[in-house]
């Protein structure tokens, strides 16, 4: 008997199944079947093309076969695809959304969903071939990320781009993830398109996704180039990501929705069996396997390296003059003594080179500017001492606050400054003022266990355009630390770059949010950032001025 | 007559089970087996009758051989112990089943089909 060819037919049916030696053996049963049918209706007298079809034909629905056999042929028992897309949904919100159940759990809740959607992606990957890849790009993603997050404190400066390439890499893992994800589950609700008669946006979901990814990659890439965080940038980057990302998010989850709408729509018998719970189990031990050498290195980090210790009053140099001072000064601020913290001598920039007024160039060489109504500059002289303070607020946290003394000459003495007023080096974002070598501007305080800690910082950015300008530091952290960047951070309470910056260098136990450093006296409260501040001089001696004088110099320059 | 798929869904398996047993066949012998058996009532379709032998094969109520027949591969099925197990256990279900639903039906009329 002729065989008559029925590679077409047997290739569709058959192609659902994954495994090679299955398959063919699911092609050579079927192919015998067709055969008996063909070889029966050419008995009773069809020609052989018309018995051929009527064979082909007798089989049914053949969309119903091949899924039926793929999934019979998933070998995988126990949890089946309703549940896999179930937890798919599920570590998609989570990631999403990074739910704060506690504060700060939200890097935890994502770290979950990640590892959720693996589980489910696993259990899928039998499906179909997509299904599968998107699960090896899926890993590949999660692995990179969580490398380069746990990297990061190892390295120096001079190898910053490393994380940031490899997080260019898992966002590059992290597109094909989503086109083999989004096209695979098109592939499984492809035989019930019709019947279900509504068009589920995959494409642009996968186009949203990918534009997202482009996003964060081209952030990288900026940072890479720039070698730093940039902090102003990352600002403005979130303003543009937030939209495209909320939109992709809501693409996701109706296209996930509508997905198993179609899959279960008129109780469909419709159940791939997936991943068996020996499988699952098994896959997520490898991924926690994987995650530990991760955590250990960024626990060891948290816990270890932080390089800090306690601040203390017995630490501290200065004389007790200057500490009754200080005390004296934020009494005045209804700051009582015992909750002010002073600093060791070096973490004091002490200005002792008595500037005279001849000498000083407004604007030019100093960050503080000086004005008398009364003695005008000339013939003026003082030392300046800075302090920066740790102060706890009224919520039983500490705050840190900066605080400059002057002392005058004992010539002068009796006088008195009206304010002294910081400027930022130049009109830019600049979270720290001063270089490095005037170390006083860049320091770091953080609060453990309820004592103020001081942080060494580990490496500096400084500005392009104004020498030596120290823009960003970069310090160890702790979990569970406040930390306080720099005496003179006054800080915008929207402003999230150095939280931004914090997480992404410490994503899996994410630092506690940076503290608000609330300015003493903000000089232009429109513009909240770093802007210049004064402290008025009321505060800073006891003297016997005629206040009038003073007053109207304050009142004619806010006229101004 | 036909029956309506919704009667016969349940009944399959078992009825797989049950011509098997009485001796080794392959696929399209099946079909045509439980076609004349029932005297056309059922007609068992391809879609439904190679999943259903694949799963029985899987969870080991079936064993398959292959064997040369008219030039071509055919792969024919034999019950296992298990298998046996599972057919009396079907077949007891199904007594049950189709004795209630003779009680409601009919009564005595029905009842000890």
């Amino acid at each position: 008997m002729q065989e008559f060819n029925f590679d077409k037919i047997l290739d569709f049916l058959c192609s659902g199944i994954m495994s090679k030696s299955e398959r063919q053996n699911v092609r050579d049963e079927l192919f015998d079947h067709l055969m008996c049918k063909y070889e029966t209706n050419l008995a009773i007298g069809m020609d052989e093309e018309k018995a051929a079809e009527s064979a082909i034909n007798d089989l049914g629905d053949k969309t119903v076969i091949r899924h039926r056999l793929s999934q019979v042929h998933s070998y995988y028992p126990n949890l089946s695809m309703k549940k896999a897309m179930n937890l798919l949904i599920l570590g998609f919100c989570l990631v999403s959304f990074q739910i704060n159940i506690i504060i700060n759990t939200g890097e935890i809740s994502k770290f979950i969903g990640q590892v959720i959607m693996l589980v489910a992606m696993f259990c899928m990957s039998k499906a179909n071939d997509k299904l599968k890849k998107a699960f090896i790009f899926g890993s590949v993603e999660f692995v990179l990320a969580e490398i380069a997050v746990a990297i990061v404190p190892l390295l120096s400066s001079v190898v910053f781009s490393i994380p940031h390439m490899l997080l260019i890499a898992s966002c590059i893992s992290n597109i094909i993830k989503w086109f083999y994800l989004l096209y695979g589950l098109r592939d499984l609700t492809a035989p019930f398109k019709e019947e279900y008669g509504k068009n589920i946006p995959y494409g642009f979901s996968a186009f949203m996704n990918t534009l997202a990814s482009l996003y964060l990659m081209w952030m990288y890439c900026a940072m890479i180039v720039s070698e730093n965080s940039d902090f102003g940038n990352v600002d403005e980057a979130a303003y543009i990501i937030i939209p495209i990302a909320l939109i992709s998010i809501i693409v996701n989850l109706v296209v996930f929705v509508m997905n198993s709408k179609c899959l279960w729509q008129n109780d469909h018998e419709y159940q791939i069996e997936t991943s068996s719970k020996k499988k699952v189990t098994a896959a997520v031990l490898a991924v926690a396997v994987a995650i530990v050498p991760m955590l250990a290195v960024d626990l060891y980090v948290s816990f270890e390296k932080a390089d800090t210790e306690v601040y203390s009053i017995d630490d501290s140099n200065i004389s007790e003059t200057e500490y009754n001072r200080i005390c004296e000064i934020l009494l005045s601020y209804g700051i009582p003594e015992r909750l002010v913290y002073s600093l060791p001598e070096s973490e004091i920039e002490k200005f002792e080179n008595s500037i005279s007024a001849t000498e000083f160039d407004y604007k030019k060489d100093y960050d503080l500017v000086y004005k008398n109504p009364k003695l005008g500059r000339d013939g003026f002289a003082f030392n300046v001492y800075n302090c920066a303070v740790g102060i706890k607020n009224e919520y039983g946290s500490v705050d840190s606050r900066f605080m400059v003394w002057i002392e005058y000459d004992e010539n002068i003495k009796g006088h008195y400054s009206d304010y002294i007023q910081f400027l930022p080096p130049g009109g830019d974002f600049m979270p720290f003022y001063g270089t490095e070598e005037t170390s006083d501007t860049v320091l770091i305080l953080s609060e453990e266990n309820g004592k103020i800690m001081k942080n060494e910082p580990l490496d500096f950015y400084y500005g392009e355009f104004f020498d030596g300008s120290v823009t960003g530091v970069k310090v160890r952290a702790k979990d569970g630390m406040l930390i306080y960047l720099g005496k003179n951070y006054i800080v915008d309470t929207s402003s999230t770059t150095a939280n931004q910056m914090i997480n992404i260098y410490h994503k899996i136990f994410p630092i506690t949010t940076m503290r608000n450093v609330p300015d003493i006296d903000t000089y232009n409260n429109d513009a909240l950032g770093i802007y210049p501040f004064r402290v008025h001089a009321k505060y800073w001696t006891d003297y016997d001025a005629d206040w009038s004088e003073y007053n109207e110099l304050i009142s004619t320059e806010e006229t101004e | 007559m036909k029956i309506s798929k919704e009667l016969a869904k349940g009944s399959t398996a078992l009825l797989v089970l049950s011509v098997i047993s009485k001796r080794d066949m392959y696929g399209y012998q099946i079909i045509k087996t439980i076609e004349m058996e029932s005297e056309d009532v059922f007609t068992l379709n391809e879609g439904t009758l190679y999943p259903i032998l694949h799963s029985l094969e899987a969870e080991k109520c079936l064993e398959a051989y292959w064997c040369e027949a008219e030039g071509r591969k055919r792969k024919y099925y034999k019950i296992t112990a298990k298998g046996l197990e599972e057919l009396a256990g079907r077949e007891q279900e199904w007594k049950t089943f189709s004795t209630a639903v003779g009680k409601v039906l009919g009564g005595a009329k029905f009842a000890g089909v």
